[in-house]
């Protein structure tokens, strides 16, 4: 029941920083937004003309002009653009929660929808696809590593010298030099893109093909991150160690692997969860500058390439999606570290 | 004898230089006996129940010394074997009242019964956990919960369930009284006599507060900056202590019937560098000259009392 | 290891104050390519030559040997500039630009080009050229010319290095086999009236320059890299301080405060936390002139919520000390026990993360600068990166375009978080 309670509370609160947070950012994108509006009203405007135009040659310039007017304010109407702001908002936010994003600019899906939604929805598995799956590498790794640091002082060095590493390199920058030795020097990976070109049609060799791609970029976040993981877990466990009933476990004899492995690990393990969470929901925050470098269709490409052409609606679109994960993935960290730790669950 | 501590010596290696934290130290142990270890915070009290337990953590060692368990020398065995037969099985420990001895993860009835696993023991672990807890006094549904849901007796009466798990012969109390109110000590002081009595249970109990060992201990060992001053029976310690750092000890202990509580001036000497003589020489209201210069022999008495001093 | 990293921090200052003392314009002139269209193009460094000595030379720069003035007819002339080099190297050199200024504008110029073979080329240098730095692909007409007549074919790609073919090679070996030898250029520079010729030199290019070689317009990379240095400490710095001092203090506050208090500042602590970086970022962008100030404090402004949670959690440990309950009781008022008892707490940890926070805050600037996100007219190491992107520096090959700017930012960055790291071990170790 205390942890009924507990999710109960903390939905409220993250739910509530969701709302505010949106709002705050449609407040700054507001003008940006109504332009994005008119925009599109306009396009659709001169396409509703053109067509009215080809196909009515009976009717006269002022009875095209009327019907185009009236079209124009249902369409403002529809989108309420001459709503005052309050309504504008409560619209605003309404398609936000049914991921309603609107038209892009320019881009546009491979299935040929200009939804931004759909667009998004197409290269988001890309991108959770490389991130997930090494952000799970180097958790497991640097846990792994963090607390073998316990046991034995190499390890301890080892970890402070690739914790630096993990502060101090760019992912890109390590891409970039990775790219230029390993698929331009010696030709062993290939330099970026998610498939050969053209993708294979056996899904078998299409999978493969997504493998070798994928292995380079893999290795570069592997390497940047894993550092900075094993560092947190290290300090947690440390912490840990110090605790009286690791010592007590000594005591009663219990052998020294057991104790890390089990008792140490299972308490630091509310912490580590809520990390690997805040881990997982951040790569996705991170993949812009990786996806650039290693052309990987996901939407951290999407993104620039939205910047480059000026493309609102994507930008606004992947960033609102980008904050509901974020904030999703901090929900949920809080939620885990309320079950992994017995003193939240039986309220403390 | 049960237990012979001899010649223990507990050195820490720091970097401001080797801390001689117990330095030549006797104590025997025998069995049915509750012998109280008494000293000030820093005499080295713990650090000999740690190393009768072989503990001392880093950077700490064992720097020479005996330790006989019915004759044997269990400091010589390697520590697997040493873990293996005598930790926890021979002799166990309970610590400090505000530690958290039970990781707070795990319930308490699992951890006894992974005591009991680790160390080979066979047999009905539910029912084995029942009788523990009854021997403690404790309600066995406690078993079920986890650490952080019982009070601090609760929590330190189960900790001495599992120090029993084993049915050692040796229990080393340290402190398991502190940071408990006064009610609850009474209760554990009660409760170690008990299981004295029951099981024939011989229990070293470490302590700074004086007072809890006249109502508890047959034998007292007075501990003093890493070295024994006096050691002898309760009524002798209590009633005529013969070294003065034993006096005003009893003489500081605060009861209902006294206005003043007194204290002892001055300062533990630094164990990095050993004051020459007596340790306790800064402080001594009857240091003499010989003091500053030579340490004190012990001296038997036929009372049974033992004192290192330099007025006997 | 935190002396290591105050050692490279002092050594990093150092060049930062040589960085600043650079002229301003050298500074302005970095994004104009004629500034640099003297250096070799996309060339990889010199000391490449160290290794490979008769890979790798760099530019050698020809002073006139000889200037004779005569005058054949009334009206007409002649200033004949001779210059003469021994060339060693089996190939031909990257460019070669001539640099002739004169007092007065000539009527004609031509060089003549002598090969130790005996054989000769005659360039008729064009008028728009007259006074003006001009190298091969100015006169490029007359060497392709020149290259038909002995080969029979043009060549496949015309650039500086096939031009250079034509005056290094010789035509018996139809134009395949590098001459070394005694070479003579001479100059003709025929006026009407008698002339003074105040500059000279002809520059035979290497094709490798400096520490750390030059990029696709030439420009020397390890200038690029000196420039870089002072705007990057500068924000690294700056978004440092900020958020990290904003972030503490209002993260003791709230552990310190607790309650109803504390919650309250969370969640605040959160809407800033889960504000998406990037729109901001790229409406600023849009909107404004992007300046350095400007972007470091709108990166504070996004940052601090991180350190806020520390040092939240670092406040509620720290209240769980007993003195600072006695204080409570004794009567001491609550912001007397802050700034007494807390903060002095949290300083070891603020300074750790500020000395963290700083290559956080570099890399954080020089990714926005890679991607086209930074003030217009700086210097930046992600700036010279982009650039290397576009211009497919890795498929080309040149490598020191892409290491040695993001080599950089790691050598900025290690000081830091070396001094960081060890501050943070001192003060847990202290706990």
């Amino acid at each position: 029941m205390a942890y009924f309670t507990f999710v109960l509370k903390k939905a409220i609160i993250y739910f509530s920083v969701l709302i505010v947070t949106l709002s705050i950012l449609y407040i700054f994108t507001f003008p940006i937004l109504q332009e994005v509006i008119s925009k599109s009203i306009d396009f659709q405007v001169a396409q509703f003309t053109q067509t009215l135009l080809k196909n009515s040659h009976h009717l006269n310039s002022t009875q095209v002009q009327l019907i185009v007017e009236r079209y124009k304010e249902t369409l403002i109407s529809a989108y309420g653009l001459n709503q005052p702001i309050i309504t504008k908002y409560f619209v605003q936010m309404y398609n936000l929660i049914l991921f309603n994003f609107g038209n892009a600019y320019f881009i546009q899906a491979p299935s040929g929808s200009r939804e931004v939604s759909s667009i998004i929805a197409y290269y988001l598995p890309n991108t959770v696809l490389l991130f997930t799956t090494a952000t799970i590498i180097f958790i497991i790794a640097g846990t792994i590593i963090g607390l073998l640091s316990a046991k034995s002082k190499v390890w301890d060095k080892i970890i402070a010298i690739i914790a630096v590493v993990h502060s101090s390199i760019p992912t890109w920058w390590l891409g970039f030099v990775l790219i230029a030795a390993l698929a331009y020097g010696v030709k062993v990976f290939p330099p970026g893109g998610m498939t050969s070109v053209p993708p294979p049609k056996n899904p078998f060799d299409y999978g493969i093909s997504v493998i070798y791609h994928m292995t380079l970029p893999l290795i570069t976040i592997f390497i940047v991150n894993v550092g900075g993981f094993a560092y947190i877990v290290r300090s947690l466990v440390a912490s840990i160690m110090k605790e009286d009933f690791v010592i007590t476990a000594k005591a009663r004899g219990i052998p020294e692997s057991r104790i890390l492995f089990k008792h140490v690990l299972r308490t630091a393990s509310p912490s580590i969860a809520t990390q690997a969470i805040l881990a997982l929901a951040g790569s996705l925050g991170g993949s812009l500058t990786t996806e650039v470098v290693f052309e990987w269709p996901g939407i951290g490409l999407l993104t620039y390439v939205a910047i480059t052409l000026n493309d609102l609606p994507v930008i606004l679109g992947v960033t609102y999606v980008l904050t509901i994960v974020l904030l999703l993935g901090l929900f949920l960290g809080e939620l885990v570290y309320g079950i992994l730790d017995p003193r939240i669950r039986s309220g403390e | 004898m049960l237990l012979e501590v001899q010649n223990l010596k507990v050195y820490f290696y720091t970097r401001r230089g080797v801390v001689r934290a117990v330095d030549d130290v006797n104590l025997n142990l025998d069995k049915g006996e509750i012998v109280g270890l008494a000293g000030e915070s820093g005499s080295g009290k713990s650090t000999i129940g740690y190393a009768i337990m072989r503990l001392v953590p880093n950077p700490g060692k064992i720097e020479g010394g005996k330790m006989l368990f019915k004759g044997e020398n269990i400091l010589d065995l390697d520590e697997d074997t040493f873990r293996r037969n005598y930790r926890w099985k021979k002799i166990s420990m309970v610590f400090q009242g505000s530690m958290s001895g039970f990781t707070p993860v795990f319930k308490i009835k699992d951890q006894i019964v992974e005591v009991l696993k680790i160390h080979g023991w066979n047999g009905d672990y539910d029912e084995r956990v029942k009788e523990l807890f009854k021997m403690v006094n404790l309600d066995p549904s406690l078993a079920e919960k986890y650490p952080h849901e019982l009070s601090g007796g609760q929590k330190q009466r189960a900790f001495i369930a599992m120090a029993l798990a084993l049915n050692p012969e040796v229990l080393i109390a340290d402190e398991p009284t502190t940071a408990l109110d006064v009610v609850v000590q009474e209760y554990i002081l009660n409760l170690l006599k008990q299981l004295r009595k029951d099981l024939n249970l011989s229990i070293i109990f470490i302590t700074h507060d004086l007072a809890l060992l006249s109502e508890i201990s047959d034998r007292n060992y007075i501990l003093y900056a890493g070295k024994i001053m006096e050691s002898g029976p309760s009524e002798i310690i209590f009633k005529k202590p013969r070294h003065p750092y034993t006096s005003l000890l009893i003489e500081s202990i605060a009861t209902l019937d006294k206005d003043i509580i007194k204290g002892i001036s001055g300062f533990m000497p630094d164990l990095s560098t050993p004051p020459k003589g007596c340790r306790f020489n800064t402080r001594c209201p009857f240091a003499k000259d010989v003091c500053f210069n030579e340490e004190p022999e012990f001296k038997k008495f036929s009372d049974g009392d033992e004192v290192a001093c330099w007025l006997y | 290891m935190g002396l290591t990293g105050i050692i490279i921090l002092l050594i990093l200052l150092v060049f930062t104050v040589v960085a600043l003392s650079v002229p301003a314009q050298v500074y302005e002139s970095w994004n104009n390519p004629a500034s640099w269209s003297e250096y070799p193009k996309h060339v990889p460094p010199a000391w490449l030559g160290i290794f490979y000595p008769n890979k790798y030379f760099t530019t050698e720069q020809l002073s006139p040997t000889n200037i004779s003035e005569y005058s054949p007819a009334k009206d007409i002339h002649i200033t004949l500039i001779t210059f003469s080099f021994n060339w060693t190297k089996s190939f031909p050199a990257y460019n070669v630009y001539f640099i002739i200024s004169t007092n007065s504008t000539p009527i004609e110029e031509v060089v003549y080009w002598n090969k130790p073979d005996g054989s000769t080329i005659q360039i008729q240098v064009p008028n728009s050229y007259f006074n003006v730095p001009f190298d091969l692909t100015a006169i490029q007409g007359f060497i392709l010319n020149y290259i038909s007549l002995i080969t029979g074919k043009a060549p496949n790609i015309v650039n500086a290095t096939t031009l250079s073919t034509a005056l290094f090679n010789s035509p018996k070996s139809n134009l395949s086999v590098t001459e070394d030898g005694k070479y003579i250029v001479k100059i003709e520079v025929i006026s009407a009236k008698p002339m003074n010729v105040t500059k000279t030199k002809i520059l035979l290019l290497g094709n490798s320059y400096g520490l750390m070689g030059t990029d696709y317009f030439g420009k020397p990379i390890d200038l690029g890299v000196l420039l870089g240095l002072p705007d990057a400490l500068e924000i690294g710095a700056l978004t440092s301080i900020v958020s990290v001092v904003v972030g503490i203090i209002v993260g003791g506050i709230s552990g310190y405060l607790g309650g109803t208090k504390d919650s309250v500042i969370q969640w605040i602590t959160l809407v800033f936390l889960a504000l998406p970086a990037l729109p901001f970022l790229v409406a600023v962008s849009f909107v404004t002139e992007p300046n350095l100030e400007l972007e470091g404090l709108l990166i504070s402004f996004l940052s601090w919520p991180f350190y806020a949670i520390i040092a939240r959690s670092m406040a509620l440990s720290i209240k769980s000390n007993s003195y600072v309950e006695v204080d409570k009781l004794l009567g001491i008022p609550s912001y007397r026990i802050f700034f007494t008892h807390f903060m002095p707490r949290l300083i070891p940890i603020t300074v750790a993360y500020m000395a963290l926070g700083v290559p956080a805050g570099i890399l954080l600037a020089q990714t926005l600068a890679f991607l086209g996100i930074a003030p217009a007219n700086i210097v930046t190491w992600g700036g010279i990166l982009d650039q290397a992107e576009t211009y497919q520096a890795q498929v080309n090959g040149w490598w020191w375009w892409v290491v040695f700017p993001g080599l950089m930012i790691v050598v900025v960055a290690v000081p830091f978080v070396l001094i960081g790291f060890a501050v943070e071990r001192i003060t847990l170790g202290e706990r």
